[in-house]
């Protein structure tokens, strides 16, 4: 490397840096309300789409927080409901029926390929700034918020959990049931 | 049968399209025995999801719903039979809505994506026709429903 790329990579460097210090160490997150009452949050990198009316074709014999596949992109890719997943609760839907989801990016491994699913969707997301100030422990409405998170902060007054999306969809609930 | 035999070829052959109402699932027609007409609704017997011809003899017929459970009545929908042998010698007629015998076709089989799945889950596999999943399924899967009811 010749000093002048070095010396550019330094500058590169220090303008994060200095970006850093004019948000006030903050990070964007989206905010999913999955439950009545109770969120999540989810780095705003891995939230992809919202795909209005979708149609999900049921997988028989699934677990309960399976709703199906859906036809997204060129692929086939679970859609979980949120609810039944960490609150065995089934998410609230308008007229029974779901009106959106929200596709999702989660990579199990650095280098490997991107994988993605669905999640139901009763409300739109929010985007929300989080800063180290925030954080709060997690709550104690599912037994998964410590194996599925990265950290929790303070959100209307809520604990909101900060969820990693390799190891919330990643994985197989099969044992845990 | 042993386990291994429940993972389908995914070679090119015969494979049977089976229908019941909107459950669609694919398996080799070498694990069928016959494929009737069914002239007439089975009835209800004393055994819950076992249901019979008044002359049918011992015939067990068996109806699956959209969720791959069984039913206690035969919806008028189901008018053609698939002939299973049990690994115990035991005829089971299943009744569909539609088969459709599949020459020479060669699935091309995904995993169920493991977040969908419980140990209880019987359905491992897919494929996609007309754009639409179709659930792979052995003469094996449809008898551990047998056993799931036998043990109620």
């Amino acid at each position: 490397m010749s000093d002048q790329e070095t010396l550019l990579q330094e500058k590169e460097g220090a303008s994060v840096q200095e970006e850093l210090k004019i948000v006030g160490k903050t990070a964007p997150a989206r905010i999913l309300e999955f439950a009545t009452g109770h969120r999540l949050a989810l780095p705003i990198h891995t939230t992809l789409e919202i795909v209005e009316d979708p149609e999900i074709f049921p997988v028989p014999g699934t677990a309960p927080h399976g709703m199906g596949i859906l036809p997204w992109q060129e692929s086939w890719i679970p859609v979980i409901d949120l609810g039944r997943l960490l609150l065995q609760q089934d998410t609230p839907l308008e007229e029974g029926k779901v009106k959106y989801v929200l596709t999702l990016a989660y990579q199990r491994v650095a280098g490997e390929p991107l994988e993605y699913c669905a999640v139901l969707l009763p409300r739109l997301p929010e985007t929300v700034f989080v800063s180290d100030e925030m954080a709060c422990k997690l709550p104690d409405d599912s037994p998964l918020w410590p194996r599925v998170s990265l950290s929790c902060f303070t959100y209307k007054g809520e604990p909101t959990p900060i969820v990693d999306t390799a190891r919330l969809f990643g994985r197989s609930y099969e044992t845990a049931e | 049968m042993t386990m291994d035999e429940q993972t389908l070829s995914t070679e090119q052959g015969k494979y049977v399209l089976l229908r019941a109402d909107k459950l669609r699932l694919l398996m080799p027609q070498t694990e069928i025995d016959a494929i009737e007409h069914l002239d007439s609704q089975p009835q209800p017997s004393e055994i819950p999801c076992f249901l019979t011809m008044p002359d049918g003899g011992d015939t067990c017929y068996l109806v699956l719903s959209d969720d791959f459970t069984l039913l206690e009545t035969c919806p008028d929908d189901r008018f053609v039979t698939t002939r299973i042998t049990t690994e115990e010698g035991m005829e089971t007629e299943w009744c569909w809505s539609e088969t459709r015998v599949l020459q020479d076709f060669t699935p091309e089989i995904y995993e169920i994506p493991a977040i969908l799945l419980n140990t209880a889950s019987p359905l491992r596999q897919y494929t996609l026709m007309d754009n639409q999943p179709v659930f792979v399924c052995s003469s094996y899967t449809l008898q551990q429903l047998l056993l799931g009811v036998e043990h109620e």
